[in-house]
This record gives C-alpha cells, sequence and structure tokens, in this order.
C-alpha cells in the first residue's frame, strides 16, 4: 500500500523532446518541448477530495457557475463525500479546468501544456516517440471501445517510456492550453480547413494522419469550455524544472 | 491562481425584486431553498438559438452595482490589468457599468481592426443623438510582450477612441483566464502574431455574460438591443 500511495503523489521527469502537432502552422512542424515534471499517476478521487476540504470554495455547493458547469463532481455522493460507488483511488473526472488548475496552484504545480502532455503520449512502454507505431496506436484506439465511465485505479498499468501511468485508456485530461486547439477564423494561411467545427474535415492537411487518438483529442479539446466538466475529462498535475544554481 | 469568492453569501441576503430564472442559475446547486425563490417568474425573450452559446445566458437579468459578486461574474476573477497610461487595475474595478470586452492585439493586421470596427459600431448604436452612453469599452491584448502601455496608447490613439475606450494588458496567465470566460480561443504562432477567434462579449453591470458575438456582423443587433437594455 505504501508503494500505491508514493506513485500517486509523485512527479516524473518527461523530455526534452520533439512534438508535431497535427495542424502545424508553418514554422511549428516541430516544437521543442524542454524537459518537465509530470505526475505519474491522474489525479484521483481522494486526492481531489482532500482539497476541496481544504478549499471549500471548490466545494460543488459553494463554486460559482462561472467555474464549473452543473456536472461538476456530480459522481460524488455528496459535495463532501465520495459514496461507495466512486472509486478512490480511480482518476477524478467531472471536474472543470478551473477546477484543475486550483487543485494544481495549491500543490505549487501547473497543468500540462498541450504540448507537453501530448510529447509524454506519444511514448509507448519502450520508446519516447512511438507516434508511427502501429501497434502503440492501435492499444490507444483500444480505449475507445470501452465504455466511457469504465476506469480503473490509476497507475493499474504498465507506465511509458517516462514513467507515466494511464495516459490513454482511463480518462481524458485537461491541458493548460486546451482554447489553442485550433483557432482557423484569422488563419492568414487559408486555404487550410476549419477544424473547429468540422472535425475530422481537415484530415489532409494533418501532418500524420495515422495518428486517429490524436484527431479525437483535437476534436474533444475544441468542443470543451473552461467550465466543462464530463464524467471523462480528469487531468494531472506538471511543474517546470527546478532551475539549475548559476 | 484564481480562487473564486464564495457565493454563500447569497444565501443569506435576500435579493432585490426582478429576479428571474437566470439568477437561480448562478447558485449553488444545493442552495438552501426559500432564501432566494424567485419572486417573479419572466419568460425568456429570446429564441431558443440564441441560448446555444455556452458561454452566454441572455436571460440573466443584472443587478445594482452595489449587490455581491455573483457566481457567475467575472470579477469573482483576480486579475490585474494595466492601461495604456500604465495605470493598474483591477478587473473588478469595471463593475458598476456595461463593458464590452474583446481580446485583440495591436500589431494584427487581420481579424483585430474587424474586431474593433465591430465594437465601435456597436458603441456608436447604442449612444443616442451623440450622446455617449455609459459604458465601458475593455479592450485586453493578448500579446502582453509587445502590447506595452506605450503601443496601447498610440493604438488608442491612432484610433481616435474615446475615454471610455480602456486598452489593457495582462500577464499571460491572466489573459488565458480572461480568454477563457469570454470564450476567445487563440494560440500564438512561431512567427510572433496569434490564430485567435474573434469574440466580443457584452457584460452586465455585475460582471456576467449576458451577450457574446464570434464572427462578423450577423449577431451584432442583438448585442445592441441587449447593450442598449443593459444601459436603460
Amino acid at each position: 500500500m505504501k508503494i500505491f500511495l508514493l506513485v500517486l503523489a509523485s512527479m516524473t521527469t518527461v523530455g526534452p523532446g520533439l512534438w508535431r502537432p497535427l495542424y502545424p502552422a508553418e514554422g511549428e512542424e516541430e516544437i521543442t518541448v524542454p524537459a518537465f515534471e509530470l505526475d505519474e499517476a491522474a489525479v484521483t478521487h481522494r486526492q481531489f477530495l482532500e482539497f476541496v476540504q481544504e478549499h471549500p470554495e471548490w466545494r460543488r455547493d459553494n463554486v460559482g457557475s462561472l467555474f464549473a458547469d452543473e456536472g461538476y463532481l456530480d459522481s460524488w455522493a455528496g459535495p463532501g463525500e465520495l459514496g461507495s460507488s466512486v472509486g478512490r483511488g480511480h482518476p477524478v473526472s467531472g471536474v472543470s479546468w478551473w477546477a484543475a488548475r486550483a487543485y494544481c496552484s495549491s500543490r505549487d504545480a501547473r497543468l500540462p501544456t498541450e504540448a507537453e502532455w501530448e510529447l509524454a503520449a506519444q511514448a509507448s512502454t519502450e520508446e519516447a516517440d512511438a507516434s508511427e507505431d502501429p501497434e502503440h496506436l492501435a492499444q490507444i484506439l483500444a480505449w475507445y471501445s470501452r465504455p466511457g465511465n469504465q476506469t480503473d485505479p490509476v497507475a493499474h498499468s504498465e507506465p511509458n517510456f517516462w514513467g507515466v501511468y494511464d495516459l490513454h485508456g482511463q480518462v481524458w485530461e485537461w491541458v493548460d492550453d486546451y482554447a489553442s486547439a485550433l483557432v482557423a477564423n484569422d488563419n492568414r494561411e487559408d486555404g487550410t480547413v476549419d477544424i473547429t467545427r468540422f472535425c475530422g474535415a481537415g484530415a489532409i492537411t494533418a501532418s500524420l494522419k495515422i495518428d486517429y487518438a490524436a484527431f479525437m483529442r483535437i476534436a474533444f479539446r475544441s468542443s470543451l469550455q473552461a467550465d466543462s466538466t464530463t464524467r471523462n475529462l480528469g487531468f494531472r498535475c506538471a511543474r517546470d524544472l527546478p532551475k539549475e544554481a548559476p | 491562481m484564481t480562487s473564486p469568492r464564495i457565493v454563500l453569501m447569497l444565501l443569506t441576503v435576500p435579493l432585490v425584486l426582478g429576479i428571474t430564472n437566470c439568477e437561480e442559475q448562478v447558485l449553488p446547486p444545493d442552495h438552501v431553498p426559500g432564501l432566494d425563490e424567485p419572486v417573479e417568474e419572466v419568460e425568456p425573450n429570446e429564441p431558443a438559438e440564441a441560448h446555444a452559446d455556452p458561454h452566454c445566458d441572455p436571460d440573466k437579468e443584472h443587478l445594482a452595482a452595489s449587490e455581491p459578486i455573483l457566481g457567475a461574474s467575472v470579477y469573482q476573477l483576480d486579475i490585474s490589468l494595466t492601461d495604456q497610461d500604465g495605470e493598474t487595475a483591477a478587473l473588478a474595478d469595471f463593475q458598476g457599468e456595461p463593458v464590452v470586452a474583446a481580446l485583440i492585439y495591436t500589431t494584427c493586421t487581420t481579424a483585430c481592426p474587424m474586431i474593433l470596427n465591430e465594437v465601435e459600431s456597436i458603441v456608436d448604436a447604442v449612444d443616442e443623438d451623440g450622446k455617449p452612453a455609459k459604458i465601458k469599452v475593455l479592450l485586453i491584448s493578448m500579446d502582453p510582450e509587445r502590447d506595452t502601455p506605450e503601443a496601447l496608447k498610440a493604438y488608442r490613439d491612432f484610433h481616435q477612441l474615446d475615454e471610455r475606450y480602456v486598452l489593457a494588458r495582462a500577464d499571460e496567465a491572466q489573459v488565458r483566464e480572461i480568454a477563457a470566460v469570454l470564450g476567445t480561443r487563440y494560440r500564438q504562432l512561431p512567427s510572433g502574431d496569434y490564430n485567435h477567434s474573434p469574440v466580443i462579449a457584452l457584460l452586465d453591470a455585475q460582471g456576467q455574460l449576458t451577450g457574446r458575438m464570434e464572427g462578423f456582423g450577423q449577431q451584432r443587433g442583438e448585442l445592441v438591443e441587449r447593450l442598449r437594455d443593459l444601459v436603460e
């Protein structure tokens, strides 16, 4: 049990590495992502319960509607209790961007950026970049055949190359810049497509057409608002690496 | 990091007359019934499709400026703005008057001038007989690195904007929060420019988002009408 709790609380270093956005702007075909720290596991219901107990302004009966829609933590039995049907060690869901940010801030951390999250998530158990590995991609896609409300305890499966668990296969996860995916209204490169409105319509311009899961993540993020909550959307926290002493 | 000001006070303060269903929606889901029941049921005036925008509940009536900050108010955000004169103010200082708000950046040559044109045409339409309506226009830069107060002032002067127009900058994390409440999507490009959605938002005196248009022209009349209602 001790080992399990250590996994829940710890971060691992991810990167540095290169991430190729699915819909790159000119000059953005490869983004260098500096090394950063990322939670090994997604934040759990138990951890989030402790957070709202310490920060009651984030209880579902206190939070302002600006910060979370009506689905906020609605799987819990009450504003301050999980109930028997919620797995304490399972990834928390039903959390808005604001609430996820506040949780990470309370740990002197932040949400990962999209580039950081995607860099971590393109690793398989063996490779840092498995984004063109058919077996890896097939494993990710297999998740989509599973009902969205089924989760396992975090860190239940094998960690990836970086030592990170469950980036695929449990819940979708917030990134800090969710609203950067993707806007074309002021795109002077036009000739590109309005993928915020027509999911998948831009596949022809995508950098890696075999990565179907990446299309789905972009489509999902494009649909989010900051107050959005769903029962299959959770998060984990990230942090800059400590600066080395001069 | 922003922390919401708790709206529990709403449970203990009887609200003013004229509360409609929309105020019910800003209360916590488990609020104590009875203290804040609507006094008067008001049918929504807008067609159903006007509610499609998830950012905006046009049925929200605004309360007097002296009322506590509501759970839906953007003035819960702890955001520090620096204006074109280098003066610092809190976003919440805008409470008390309707605000037309948008994210722009001054070196933007495509959508931003069109956003400004739209904003000016909305404001002009609300001004009656040349008498300026009591509103504020808040244009916040999404490019805090390049949009210094001097750059903001030059932009304001170039476009001959009157004193109701405030050009302001905030730090990057706070710009992200402002964009989140206005529903503006944006991304910096390697060139330093931005891709962004052209959003114009309307806040009532309490900071509740009561109108919003994305794109140009189509919803302008609706926003003008709503702003007129708020001014009156």
